[in-house]
Formats: C-alpha cells, structure tokens, sequence
C-alpha cells in the first residue's frame, strides 16, 4: 500500500466524519441524513475488497463510537462486518457499473437501520417498527443510494488514480 | 516480510478486528473510565476541524439570509420596535410586580423561589451522526467549568443535559432523545409526571407525558416545567405547553402530549447553566 493510499484513506474518513457531523444543513432533505460514512466504508469494501474495507469501517465505526457513544466497540464492530461483507461483491465489480454499486449502497443503508433499530430500540422495547420504517429507514435508504452515487463516482476516481500511480511504480 | 504478510487473508483480519472490538466493548461496559484520556485526546484534535467546518458550512449555507432586501428588513426592524416597545411596558409592569413579591414573601419569610441561575453561553460544534439519536456537542468543556450533568437551556426552554465531559468540548443529551426520560411537573398545580424523550412521536412535533395523576386538575395549554424532585434538572426550567390529555388505557394515570419550546432543528447557540442540582440521593438505582 502506497504512502497515497494511506492519505487518501484518512483525508476521505476524515471529510466524511466532519460532513456527517456538521450543524449546518449539508445536504439534508425531508429532515434526513444520508449516512455517509456508511457510503464511504460499503465504497472501499466494495472496490477494494474486505481487508480494506473491514480496517476502513473499524475506523469509522470507532470514531462514531468515540464521539457518541458510552460503550467503544459497538459502532466499529457493526461498521467492520458491513465492509468486510461488501468485500464479498468485489468479484463483482467493473469500473463502468453503476447499478449493482447504487443498489448496493442502499440495500446496506436499509439493513443497518434494521441493525440499529434492533439492537437500540426493539430490545428497549421501543415497537413501533412501522412508523420508524416510514419515517427514517425507507427514506434514508433512497436518499443514500442517491448522494451514494456521487460519493461513489468521486472516490472511485481517486482511488482509480492511485491505482494507476502504484501500478506504475512496480516497474 | 512480504510473505507473512500474504498469509494474513481477510479472515484473519476479520477475527482480529472483531477481537479488537469486542475487547473495546468489555473495557468500556466494565471499567468506562481507562478510556476517556483516548476520547478526550481524539475529541480534542477533531474539535478544532468541526468548529472551522461548521463557521464555513453556515456561512455558505446562510447565504439567503444575506440576499433579504432592504425593504424587508426595514419591515422587520419596525415591528421588532413594536414588540419591543409592548415588552418594555410588560417589563416595567412585572418589575412592580417583583418588588412587590419580594415585600410579600419577606412577610412571609420565604425565600425566592425561583432563583436566577448562572449560565454560560456555548456553541453547537457538531451533532451525532445518522437520523437516530438526538446528541451534539458543545464548544466548552472542563477548562470552562463544564461538568456533568449540568442542564442545558435555549430560547428559555429546557435542551438536555450534559453527559460527557472533555477539556474543551461536550456532549449533550437532548430531551427529545429517545432514551431521556425527564421529571417534571405542571406549573400550575404542581402535578409531577415525566416527559420521554422519543423519536417516533418528534417527527409529529410532540413527546409524551405519562404518569400524571389521574386526579390531577389539568387542563390543555398548561406550562410543563421540570420538577422539584429531579434528580438532575434544575427545577422550574420550562419544557412546553401540554395538549391532548387523555385518561390512560389503564385507568391509573393520565397520558398527555407536551410541544417542546426549544426549536430542537435550528439549534446553533445554547446556555449551560453550572448551577448543578443538589439533592440528597436516596435510591441509588434511579437514573434519569
């Protein structure tokens, strides 16, 4: 792994941590977020395969975890089982693809609300899966394959660079 | 080098990263405090970028509040003159109305019961990530007298409260938090109840009331205000008018939907007050 890389990846957690945590409404629609950590970390799993994809997701889930959470490790581990899962679609990835990569990105945004409403709500007896499905999962799934597909397209540029940049070097 | 290298496939990464976690997850549920000098430090270095990004993104994203016409403004300014002028003449009546209080419960021997707290004004830095929890962060931390559990208050109107502490920053756990649970009562008649915090009922604009009594005498459009009982809250500090008053299912309490006052989309200033509560703890199991 070239010394880019490594900057890249840090410099694109990094920017994402920010621009999901800002105040101000930065791109906010219909009152909801799209997760773009989550984008970043199914991204990387996704065209770079599972071992970076799992250390990407670890440091997103970990610096979710420092800022919001009391219990280190839980965001991470959820964070690293989505990037490592992704690794799996790696066969299937073509630089030209814009579909399965846009499906993909928001099949995982909906399977992490199931997640997180799982494991923080339904065990807290908090029921009301309808209206959360509704109001926040459905919504935040669309509009993340949405904002995904711009993400997507501005990191896969970058990371074909590199790429190429490393490939050259080899010789 | 390389070659060890190569027999580390992804599984074994997986195991140890899971491993890694699940250790973090044991440390932290079983003893919470080796970590804080690892957030503090991280928080520290993240502070600073999401102050810049912040000042940046508002003033970006605020460019319509500059492109308002003169004319509108000056609209404006003239009926902010009227209200102010309205108020100044309110003041002035409940100035009389305070002096007057003050000789009375001298007479009586009471105390103020409302005391003025003492507060500090900090900046919205960052929220939480994703649409679930309603958490942020604040510009202060330890270094500007910032502690635990300190309530926090906008537009007159009750925030949350402070749940973690790092040397210039902190977090706040609002109201409307799905796992905040408040003790407050009715202004009027002194009626205790707790307010809970929920997502599902926010997005209508709205948290529930439960546990009021079912005899209590009230009505809609009453002040909910926290409660003299709180553990954390500073009693008196408002939360918002009550509406839809119902007699619950059970028969036993009465259930009621209360409007927060704070406007919880468009926070961006608030006010900490670091007055914290004292109370004599008698059950140490209860947590608010």
């Amino acid at each position: 792994m070239s010394i880019k890389r490594v900057i890249f990846y840090i410099l694109s957690v990094l920017v994402c941590f920010l621009l999901q945590t800002a105040v101000f409404d930065f791109l906010k629609l219909a009152d909801v977020m799209p997760n773009i950590l989550l984008i970043l970390t199914v991204t990387i799993g996704f065209i770079r395969g599972k071992k970076e994809g799992l250390v990407i997701g670890f440091v997103c889930g970990l610096l979710i975890d420092i800022f919001s959470g009391d219990v280190l490790g839980q965001y991470a581990l959820v964070y690293l089982l989505f990037g490592y899962a992704n690794g799996w679609f790696h066969t299937y990835f073509y630089e030209d693809d814009i579909l399965l990569p846009m499906g993909l990105l928001a099949g995982n945004s909906l399977v992490y609300s199931f997640v997180i409403f799982f494991f923080f709500f339904a065990l807290r007896g908090r029921l009301h899966f309808l209206s959360y499905l509704w109001k926040i999962m459905i919504p935040e799934a669309v509009y993340t394959g949405i904002v995904a597909l711009v993400i997507y397209k501005i990191l896969l540029a970058i990371d074909v660079r590199i790429s190429d940049g490393e490939k050259r070097s080899m010789f | 080098m390389k070659l060890q290298r190569k027999k580390m496939n992804s599984n074994h990464y997986l195991a140890v990263f899971i491993a890694v976690c699940v250790l973090l997850i044991g440390i932290s549920v079983f003893a919470g405090g080796v970590l804080t000098p690892v957030k503090s430090i991280v928080t520290t270095i993240l502070a600073p970028m999401q102050r810049g990004i912040n000042s940046v993104g508002n003033s970006v994203f605020s460019w319509d509040e500059n492109m308002k016409t003169q004319k509108q403004l000056k609209e404006e300014n003239e009926q902010l003159q009227e209200r102010l002028n309205a108020l100044r003449m309110q003041n002035r009546i409940l100035q009389q109305d305070q002096v007057e209080l003050e000789r009375l419960q001298d007479l009586l021997k009471l105390k103020a019961k409302y005391k003025k707290y003492n507060t500090v004004g900090a900046r919205v830095i960052s929220k939480g990530s994703g649409n679930w929890f309603e958490i942020f962060a604040i510009d202060k931390g330890s270094k500007d007298g910032i502690k635990k559990d300190m309530n926090v208050i906008a537009d007159n109107g009750l925030v949350g409260i402070v749940y973690d502490v790092t040397a210039h920053s902190a977090k706040v756990r609002t109201i409307i938090n799905d796992t905040s649970m408040v003790s407050s009562m009715f202004l009027k008649t002194k009626d205790n109840c707790i307010v809970r915090g929920s997502l599902d009922t926010m997005a209508d604009g709205y948290l529930e009331v439960v546990y009021i009594d079912k005899d209590a005498k009230v009505k809609d459009g009453d002040e909910l205000v926290t409660s003299y009982i709180s553990s954390k809250f500073n009693e008196g500090i408002t939360i918002g008018k009550v509406t839809n008053i119902k007699l619950d299912s059970t028969k036993l309490t009465k259930t009621a939907r209360v409007t927060p006052i704070v406007d919880f989309k468009h926070l961006k200033e608030v006010l900490v007050i670091t007055d914290l509560k004292k109370t004599e703890s008698l059950d140490e199991g209860t947590k608010e």
